[in-house]
């Protein structure tokens, strides 16, 4: 089969000649969003789409359809559409959840309406350019796809590479005109594309593999979690109904004016509804609305896939978007059953990747879950480091929840577990807990704003994961200001990094040393004397705090003087931890838990707290 | 020799209404307009809502006209914050305003007016009688509703008005194709006015004369803007003074507020507003007064049902040139963005059924502190008595059976909306 | 088999939902190909007491308008609710939130305490006499309401939507109005109007009243999610007494 390379003009053509030959289906905007409908123009097409309201599924499985004709004395009619059409556009995890609904609609019992309507169409698939806030595609192996279309569009520079994957597709862009002949280089650039979309394609982080649900939902029956986040359902069926692998439809009868014929129509259905399980005479098999919470999380992630072998979930996102209480995150549920799935107090084994000292006091590390499983830490957190026979230590995640497949950690030498540790090396195995505690809010709160980061020592440790995690969304912030104090010059730690960084438009990077010799030129001095030396937008930025516990009073002083909201400022607090989820009470300040209500805080939440500073 | 006449809900009218007549002796005891109507205190039940959702609530004043009554409203609500809209806002406002005159025309000279005219008790025989002119009725009274459902939303109760403009526009394609099929339905209108001609003189010969009154603005058959005309005062009166024109009264035999203003009486409607606005008529519409003959001022009240006919020439020609104005500019997306502020203000436009008034005042939130609503049918209510004390007289010597029919036929020409106006 | 009789009656409302049935246009020439109307004022002048199926527009407002509706009832064989306002009691709902007097005096003024005026609080249909089947919306579908004059006709319960807006509303694939930072009731309210409101890019205020269970609790934790009062909330929901 060949391969293409179109430029914009080349594909608007081919498309335009589509629109003449057949109907065509596209990727067009809808207000601030996106929706697959009836293309005119080659110019509405939208294929920097981040993802589409309803999935391409309606043009099989319309939200309506006439089944049959009838009339009342029993005589019946089906009723088939059988125009050919082309769907153009459609992103890999919707060709995958097309290629799940074919197998479902075709073993057993044929369904003759939705076959029909497929083996009529022609699928140009469309790799994404643009992930939706909500995707975890990348986790479902359905970020990128091999087969399930005709054609496979993938942007490479400004032009598309255009695969014809089947005769029909071939026959297609055999109509494409003034088009090039990719390049060994556009065949790299585009495996280059697939293998970036498996990473990027994962912006809700799942723990767990796809694979071990059915496991995990064996036991979850009766997990507290269906009851506590159903209590904000609406039962509206919103999740079901835009998701591209949910086909359960009701069925209708209505008689024309005449009172003898009349059609039999099917409508998409949604087990949320209260009264999808209701039968005549009343009852309801599923009355609760946990029951129908659950029963949706199990059909996706067991019962179909043990089925058929995959999960009924592709990672499009549309769920989570769709409900507006916000209850339907599959990976928030998934999650959670996950980490309840396991003995708290058990760790989990990794392999130290990388192994080498900072300065002569701190070393860095490298991991990786032997499970193959992500950490799933967000910027802030922390887990418990565990050396069988020694012990276990809260250590701050160093590495941003951008960087796929690791974690890094930092470590100074002070007790029993990090003089062990330091004495570790690559190969070495550890033991994982967590992670645990509150993250800097990059999601939120710091999004379009300023973010002064004022970091003392190590704590540039826990700060470095929400300073990489902001510089790999550079556009989603504004000014970033890194205040960085030490002892002495040889104390610093990513000293490459915050070359980097300072050369990033828009960063500020500052350092003082208390003490030092000749070879330091910089600035001198306790880490307040360089608040001066920035100009901050005092309304518009976001701060965080973290360093030695003697740091905290004078910095949080002078922000104060210079009139920053109590607000704004976040500080990550260190406590002795012992179990970090919120049992064994070594962390508490007052009544606060610092391994689950911190590590992070805002400061106005503590500043009441008399053990806290 | 006594006589007596008690119709219980006078049928095929909006609400309920009732005749009283009593002669004893060949001498009238008693001739009533009763209006039984229960009170739905829609006043009241907007104070303390939001200017949001004030709209949703005072349209469902009335079933017909609630195109009428969503205008009234939101151009009041503008007037009280100080809202400006566009002059796309202000056509497309207007060009959903006609459809529904249009469609409550067809409806009540149609469905209501055109049994009494054949003859028959309802359209129903009608539909086996004279199949083709309830056709045809229906035709235009679908493409009426279409019209209304393309600007408007809906046909009944507007979904897309709202202060500052609409929720959603149709397109220019849209667009085209009503200018089609408006264009389309002008030999059906001749042909109704046609078939209404043939049976004028079915329409009783009784004359009264009164105070009619309507929006005037110079230059236009206005429906929308303007001031406040009288036949009995050579000047106008601005709206926000409405008040003064309709001092509203309660008599003990209706629920329903009356009004008057220099007489004993007044009537609104499409008959008051040709009496004031004949002179601004389209082509079509003069041919249709031409064919009957009719001069303002036209002082039987029976021939309202005539200017209404007159009106849908008037309503789908000016339509056309409309639409022919906008479809020349373009249509243009435009955002929302009105913001609450305090105030007071009238909003004001003609009903199919004559001259609505709505006042609201607001506080900075834009919670309603008051309302005042006065509706056309409020204002036709006392005319309808006068007209009943003069024309009782004059047929004492008939049947009751006709005495009976007349008064029901008088009250139906007047089209009153009595639910409405006992809102 | 002789066409079931069919008699329509008005109590407080704007009389929009007869309206619809006269808006069916070429259509109603079926309606009456399967039902005989033999009562409606509104449109007729013919009059019977011998009816089989009786629609019932407007809520129910007057004492004497109980009384009415009673013996109405004890000749129907099958009794409807048209419309929100009988169906729920509707925008004149409204009416039960204030206080009657003050009601009263604001529309009346110094001829508030006139006898006639009197009046009760506002009722559904339902809360007077045993209804049979309920035709939701303000004004109703007049698709869904041939539908359901069908069933009636062919001895089957309608097929009334029991989920709310919300389904239709992603079966039209519209943008959620939550995401323009609106209170739309849709997901408390009874669907069937194909998302008329939200497709025309503005928030369901509720027409089709409350579905059965609806999450009131979660509409409160979301409003507040989008910077809205609970009074803001409440105060949507009053307009048509959703529950």
């Amino acid at each position: 089969m060949s391969t293409k390379k179109l430029n914009q003009a080349a594909l608007e053509s081919w498309v335009t000649s589509m629109i003449a030959a057949q109907r065509v289906f596209a990727v067009q905007a809808k207000e601030e969003r996106f929706t697959f409908a009836p293309l005119s123009q080659a110019q509405d097409l939208r294929l920097d789409y981040d993802v589409t309201i309803l999935p391409p599924k309606k043009y099989f499985l319309p939200q309506r359809e006439d089944l049959m004709e009838f009339h009342v004395k029993g005589e019946y009619r089906s009723l088939t559409e059988k125009e050919p059409f082309i769907l153009l556009g459609v992103h890999p995890y919707d060709v995958a959840a097309i290629a799940q609904m074919d197998r479902i609609f075709s073993a057993d019992n044929y369904d003759v309406h939705y076959m029909t309507r497929r083996r009529n169409a022609t699928i140009i698939a469309c790799d994404v350019q643009r992930p939706s806030p909500n995707v975890f595609a990348g986790y479902i192996n359905t970020a990128t796809v091999e087969d399930g279309f005709d054609v496979l569009l993938t942007k490479i520079g400004d032009s598309y590479l255009a695969d014809a994957r089947t005769p029909k597709g071939e026959a297609l862009l055999a109509q494409a005109k003034n088009s090039g002949q990719p390049t060994v280089a556009d065949f790299e650039q585009r495996e280059q594309v697939w293998k970036s979309n498996k990473g990027l394609l994962r912006k809700q982080k799942l723990k767990c593999k796809a694979e071990e649900l059915p496991d995990i939902l064996e036991n979850s029956y009766y997990d507290p979690i269906w009851e506590e986040k159903s209590k904000l359902c609406f039962s509206c069926g919103s999740c079901n109904l835009v998701c591209p692998t949910c086909y359960c439809f009701d069925v209708q009868d209505d008689l024309n004016w005449d009172m003898q014929t009349g059609t039999r129509t099917r409508a998409w259905d949604g087990c949320l509804l209260r009264d999808f399980a209701a039968v005549a005479g009343g009852h309801n098999f599923r009355r609760q609305r946990a029951d129908r919470y659950r029963h949706r999380y199990y059909r996706k992630g067991k019962y179909i896939a043990e089925k058929l072998g995959q999960m009924a979930c592709v990672g499009c996102g549309r769920c989570v978007g769709a409900c507006v209480p916000n209850i339907a995150n599959p990976v928030d549920v998934y999650n959670r059953l996950f980490m309840s799935s396991k003995n708290i107090y058990v760790p989990e084994p990794a392999t130290l990747l990388k192994a080498f000292p900072m300065t002569d006091k701190e070393t860095f590390y490298e991991l990786r879950l032997d499970s193959g499983h992500e950490l799933g830490h967000e910027p802030g957190q922390f887990i418990e480091v565990s050396l069988p026979g020694i012990g276990e230590a809260p250590i701050s995640v160093s590495s941003s929840p951008t960087q796929e497949g690791v974690f890094q950690l930092v470590v100074r030498r002070v007790g029993n577990v990090t003089t062990a540790l330091g004495k570790l090396q690559a190969g070495d195995k550890v033991g994982v807990r967590g992670p645990f505690g509150t993250q800097f809010p990059v999601h939120d709160v710091m999004k379009g704003k300023d973010v002064l980061f004022v970091c003392g020592g190590i704590g540039l440790v826990p700060v470095r994961s929400a300073i990489k995690y902001i510089m790999d969304n550079r556009k989603d912030y504004g000014r970033v200001t890194i205040l960085y104090g030490m002892k002495t010059p040889a104390d610093i730690l990513f000293a490459d990094e915050l070359e980097e960084w300072r050369h990033v438009p828009g960063v500020t990077v500052l350092e003082t040393v208390d003490c030092c010799d000749d070879t330091w030129s910089g600035n001198v001095g306790v880490i307040t004397k360089l608040l001066p030396m920035v100009r901050l937008n005092l309304k518009n930025t976001m701060t965080v705090v973290c360093g030695p516990p003697v740091m905290y009073r004078f910095v949080l002083g002078e922000l104060s003087q210079m009139g920053m909201p109590e607000d704004s400022i976040y500080i990550s607090l260190e406590r002795r931890m012992k179990c970090g989820v919120g049992k064994c009470g070594h962390c508490q300040m007052n009544d606060v838990y610092v391994c689950q209500e911190g590590p992070v805080f805002k400061h106005s939440e503590i500043k009441d707290v008399m053990e806290a500073i | 020799m006594n006589k007596k006449v008690e119709v219980h809900h006078v049928t095929r009218i909006e609400g309920h209404g009732n005749i009283v007549v009593n002669t004893k002796d060949g001498k009238i005891e008693q001739v009533e307009w009763q209006v039984p109507e229960a009170p739905r205190f829609f006043e009241a039940m907007v104070k303390g809502r939001s200017w949001q959702d004030i709209q949703s609530i005072v349209t469902r004043i009335c079933g017909i006209c609630s195109i009428s009554h969503s205008l009234a409203c939101i151009k009041g609500i503008e007037a009280a914050m100080g809202i400006t809209v566009s002059e796309q806002t202000e056509k497309l406002r207007l060009l959903a305003h006609y459809s529904e005159q249009f469609q409550s025309h067809v409806l009540h000279v149609g469905y209501l007016v055109a049994p009494d005219l054949l003859g028959a008790k309802s359209v129903v025989p009608l539909a086996e009688s004279h199949y083709d002119v309830v056709k045809l009725v229906i035709k235009l009274h679908r493409i009426a509703n279409a019209w209304s459902d393309l600007l408007a939303g809906r046909t009944t109760h507007p979904v897309t008005f709202k202060p500052g403009g609409f929720s959603r526009i149709p397109s220019e394609t849209e667009l085209r194709e009503l200018r089609e099929t408006l264009a389309g339905i002008v030999p059906d209108l001749k042909a109704l006015a046609g078939v209404v001609l043939s049976l004028a003189d079915k329409l009783p010969q009784f004359e009264r004369d009164t105070e009619y009154i309507a929006l005037v603005q110079p230059g236009t058959y206005s429906f929308y803007q303007g001031d406040i005309g009288s036949t009995d005062l050579p000047s106008t009166t601005p709206v926000d003074r409405f008040e003064s024109v309709v001092n509203e009264y309660l008599p003990e035999v209706s629920t329903a507020k009356w009004a008057r203003w220099h007489r004993d009486s007044y009537a609104v409607g499409a008959l008051a507003r040709f009496n004031l606005n004949s002179a601004y008529l389209s082509p079509l519409a003069q041919e249709i007064v031409q064919s009957f003959g009719l001069k303002a001022k036209c002082t039987n009240p029976y021939f309202n049902s005539i200017a209404q006919l007159v009106e849908c020439a008037q309503l789908v020609e000016t339509s056309l040139a409309l639409l022919e104005e906008l479809l020349r500019t373009g249509l243009k997306q435009e955002k929302l963005e009105a913001r609450p502020q305090a105030g007071e203000g009238v909003g004001c436009v003609e009903a199919p059924r004559g001259i609505l008034f709505h006042r609201y005042a607001f506080d900075q939130q834009g919670n309603c502190l008051s309302a005042n609503l006065v509706i056309p049918t409020n204002q036709n209510h006392g005319n309808i008595q006068k007209d009943f004390e003069a024309l009782v007289p004059q047929i004492l010597d008939r049947s009751e059976e006709e005495i009976r029919l007349l008064l029901e036929m008088l009250v139906r020409a007047y089209d009153p909306c009595v639910s409405c106006s006992t809102h | 088999m002789s066409k079931p009789k069919l008699a329509i009656f008005d109590f407080a409302c704007c009389e929009g939902c007869q309206l619809q049935i006269v808006n069916m246009e070429e259509e109603i020439l079926n309606l009456i190909s399967i039902v005989n109307p033999v009562q409606w004022r509104e449109a007729m002048s013919e009059e019977s007491d011998e009816y089989d199926i009786v629609l019932i527009e407007g809520s129910i407002t007057r004492p004497e308008d109980e009384e009415r509706l009673r013996r109405i009832r004890e000749k129907a064989k099958v009794l409807v609710a048209l419309g929100a306002c009988a169906a729920g009691g509707g925008v004149n709902r409204l009416k039960n939130t204030l206080n009657l007097q003050e009601a009263k005096e604001t529309v009346y003024g110094t001829a508030a305490n006139m006898p006639h005026l009197n009046t009760s609080s506002t009722k559904a249909v339902d809360e007077v006499v045993a209804v049979d089947y309920k035709v939701y919306g303000c004004p109703i579908d007049r698709r869904e309401f041939a539908y359901i004059v069908r069933c009636l006709a062919l001895g089957k319960t309608p097929e009334i939507p029991g989920y709310p807006v919300c389904v239709e509303c992603k079966l039209k694939e519209n943008v959620c109005r939550y995401e323009y930072r609106e209170i739309c009731l849709g997901p408390l309210t009874r669907a069937g109007c194909g998302a008329r409101c939200p497709s025309l890019n503005t928030w369901c205020f509720g027409c089709r009243g409350s579905i059965e269970e609806p999450n009131i609790d979660s509409a409160k934790e979301v409003v507040s999610k989008y910077g809205k009062t609970l009074k803001d909330l409440e105060n949507r929901i009053a307009l048509f007494g959703s529950k």
